[in-house]
């Protein structure tokens, strides 16, 4: 699936999502050119759009980035903005058109480091080293909160990209189907059995990591 | 539902997007399904391990970073628009009145360019405009115009540009006053006895001062006069009180620049043998340091056109005379210190009426 970078007038394709935006009024003033209007709307967005991004690309650098590119372009393209979506919704487009272009770019530098049970692990927290998976009871007690985040991201990571969406969108930011739908350009329908395969993928890379779920 | 249908319903079970009935059909087939239970509570598991990651916070410059960059851009993409186009009340009306000015001035340029007049051809019979001869025209007087009326038709010469026109031999100065009426028979007979002398080469010189021209009408020698007439207005020959014929005779007309820049004189040389005639008669122009302007050849009379120092028409002279004998008693002097053109007609004897 192809999506615009810069989606002139914002999304028209569900229909059936709500145009009542609360954006509209910053949204109405930076198309007159008010920067403190947008700066507004960066605040407010900056954060989600940044692990929408952080989730997709697996490097917060490179998110950053991603973030960077897809609000200039939101601004470059805003007075073209018509409504159609909720100004949340057309910005998480551009943000994951933004993100899987540098995903992109980092696979094709072959950035990607293999999974490897035996490396350590860069959590959330630090470098945690791995421990290898054994059938022991105690694995669940042994294995904390955090090891279990790192699997989880690397299990998210290993996801294709639209996989890996439906499940940032839904299971990380909450969408529903139909904001996600809108954001994806595609059916509810589709949503539904995308986000059904993509997390019985990351159960089954769970599973696999951890022995026991 | 079947039982793969079940399963495949359970992620939506999770969020809470199946329907009453769809609920109620899958909250039975898990009591009776244990693996879809276990399915069921891993895919909850799930769920709730990737709900369980943190979010990360923006770093504090991002806001200011992404508002740099928009600004940097607008200011840009600003700039050179807002100096051509805004405010558009006020520099659109410039911009298309200066474009309108542009169209108009090109248009009054390509209106005014001078344009090419075709180029006049240069006259082939030359010197209407000389100022010589144009005032030697309109001086023209009654005695002339009967002159011209009694010759023959004249005979137009295609001439150079520049080149003295025969029919202005009216235009230079008056030459000393012809002889009286006798004077021609009294010529006449001298024309003859020089002819019986030398009958090898014949020069003839015409000239006559226009102011003499009446009287020298009368003047004239029938036989002289005819072929003068024949080439150059008559009231030329009839100036020419000292037009001889005969041997050795030397009689010529010439038409004096009325400001005394430029002289022409018509000298007829009558040979016995043109072409040993032609060869002396070069001669006589290189020794005279004269150049050949034209030559032709016009009712078999071999026509050539000196331009000659008026200081060395004398030499000419006196040259040709070696290849006769001159006698002429009104030869006019060449005047002026400039150059002159001297017309020297080499004619066969038997030719010569």
């Amino acid at each position: 699936m192809t999506m615009e970078t810069n989606s002139p007038g914002g999304l028209s394709y569900n229909e059936q999502e709500t145009t009542v935006d609360p954006d509209a009024a910053l949204v109405a003033r930076s198309r007159e050119g008010d920067l403190d209007a947008f700066q507004q709307l960066v605040e407010k967005h900056q954060k989600k759009m940044l692990n929408i991004a952080y989730r997709m690309v697996g490097d917060y650098e490179d998110a950053c980035e991603a973030v960077q590119d897809a609000f200039v372009s939101v601004y470059r393209s805003i007075k073209s903005f018509r409504g159609d979506a909720k100004f949340s919704t057309w910005i998480t487009t551009i943000t994951l058109n933004h993100a899987r272009n540098r995903l992109k770019q980092a696979r094709s530098r072959n950035v990607h480091i293999a999974y490897s049970l035996d490396e350590p692990l860069q959590g959330d927290d630090g470098e945690m080293k791995r421990e290898p998976v054994s059938g022991e009871p105690s694995i669940l007690d042994r294995l904390e909160s955090r090891d279990i985040r790192s699997k989880v991201k690397e299990c998210i990571e290993a996801l294709d990209p639209e996989f890996r969406e439906v499940i940032i969108l839904r299971d990380l930011q909450d969408f529903s189907y139909e904001e996600i739908g809108a954001a994806l350009k595609t059916r509810e329908g589709t949503v539904k059995s995308r986000l059904f395969r993509a997390r019985e993928a990351v159960k089954d890379c769970l599973k696999q990591a951890l022995g026991v779920l | 539902m079947k039982h793969e249908e079940i399963r495949h319903k359970l992620s939506d079970y999770i969020d809470g997007s199946v329907t009453a009935d769809e609920k109620a059909e899958i909250d039975d087939h898990i009591k009776s399904c244990p693996q879809c239970g276990n399915a069921l509570e891993e895919l909850q598991k799930t769920v709730g391990h990737i709900k369980g990651l943190e979010e990360v916070a923006p770093p504090a410059w991002m806001t200011q970073k992404i508002m740099a960059g928009i600004r940097t851009e607008g200011e840009r993409k600003k700039s050179w628009i807002e100096r051509m186009f805004f405010p558009l009340r006020i520099k659109l009306p410039l911009e298309a009145l200066g474009v309108v000015f542009l169209a108009v001035t090109v248009y009054f340029i390509y209106q005014n360019e001078p344009r090419q007049a075709p180029v006049a051809e240069a006259p082939v019979q030359g010197l209407a405009s000389r100022p010589e001869t144009r005032q030697a025209v309109p001086q023209r007087d009654k005695a002339d115009k009967r002159a011209e009326s009694q010759a023959g038709p004249e005979k137009e010469v295609p001439q150079e540009p520049g080149y003295k026109a025969l029919d202005m031999k009216h235009a230079y100065e008056a030459p000393p006053p012809p002889a009286p009426a006798p004077a021609p028979k009294s010529v006449a007979p001298v024309e003859e006895s020089a002819r019986k002398k030398d009958g090898h080469h014949r020069e003839k010189m015409e000239g006559a001062p226009r102011t003499a021209a009446p009287q020298s009408m009368t003047d004239q020698a029938p036989a002289a006069e005819r072929e003068a007439q024949a080439e150059a207005p008559s009231a030329m020959t009839g100036k020419k009180g000292g037009e001889m014929a005969g041997a050795g005779s030397a009689d010529y007309s010439g038409n004096v620049g009325g400001a005394g820049l430029q002289e022409k004189f018509v000298l007829t040389v009558t040979v016995t043998e043109k072409t040993l005639g032609s060869e002396k008669v070069n001669e006589a122009i290189e020794q005279s340091q004269g150049s050949i302007l034209k030559r032709e050849t016009i009712n078999n009379a071999d026509t050539i056109l000196v331009r000659i120092s008026s200081s060395k028409f004398g030499d000419l002279v006196n040259t040709l005379k070696t290849l006769g004998r001159i006698e002429q008693k009104d030869l006019s002097k060449p005047r002026g210190d400039g150059t002159m053109e001297v017309e020297i007609r080499l004619v066969k004897e038997e030719q010569r009426k």
